[in-house]
């Protein structure tokens, strides 16, 4: 197997088709390695196997179409990475805030109307009893 | 064509749904299993033109369904 990438030092050309990358995560968890693969799956084939850093997985990423520039590629796929950590971090960065807002919001205004169901059989509010 | 797979990414519940979806274009079998670790083998039914396409797309489909089962079980 020959590296042939010049252009993204991370990544490694395995064929014309294929190249493979590794991913600590230790820095993007495996919930964020697979919502980004999950996000790159209609543009190119993935697969994944554990590098021999324990922490690490090694992303192997061939396209799908044959005019795919697997550089650009490789680089959309790291830029995404960045930017779901930074989702996820922010998600729970603002996790109590956003549980008050939902919290304050059904306290103002019960949505569910219960006067049917905590209602007696005796008062019949749907007018059932012929 | 025999890959080897690991446990922790491609759960062994989440190849079953797999190869239930392309039952209709290759058999797999499991060839071997350890701890973290498992090698199946996918034969393509002859009509099947190319196999690295279908392999590649068995193996994405797999992906799929694992990182399905991942999520589910982080929200459990």
């Amino acid at each position: 197997m020959q590296d042939t990438s010049e252009r993204i030092l991370w990544t490694r050309h395995v064929s014309d088709k294929t190249l493979t990358l590794e991913v600590d995560t230790a820095i993007y968890s495996l919930e964020v390695l697979f919502r980004v693969c999950y996000a790159f799956t209609d543009r190119c084939y993935l697969f994944l196997e554990p590098a021999t850093k324990d922490t690490s997985v090694v992303v192997r990423i061939t396209g799908k179409k044959p005019d795919l520039d697997l550089d650009t590629l490789a680089g959309e796929f790291s830029n995404a990475l960045i930017d779901e950590r930074v989702r996820r971090d922010i998600a729970t960065e603002t996790m109590s805030i956003r549980e008050l807002i939902v919290a304050q919001a059904f306290a103002e205004a019960d949505i569910v109307d219960r006067s049917f169901s905590e209602s007696s059989y005796v008062e019949d509010p749907k007018g059932i009893t012929i | 064509m025999t890959i080897s797979l690991s446990s922790t990414l491609y759960p062994r519940q989440c190849l079953g749904e797999t190869i239930a979806a392309f039952a209709d274009f290759c058999s797999v079998s499991i060839v071997h299993q350890q701890n973290k670790s498992y090698s199946i083998e996918i034969i393509p039914i002859s009509q099947v033109s190319n196999e690295e396409v279908l392999t590649n797309e068995f193996l994405n489909y797999l992906l799929a369904v694992s990182i399905e089962n991942h999520l589910i079980n982080r929200l459990n």
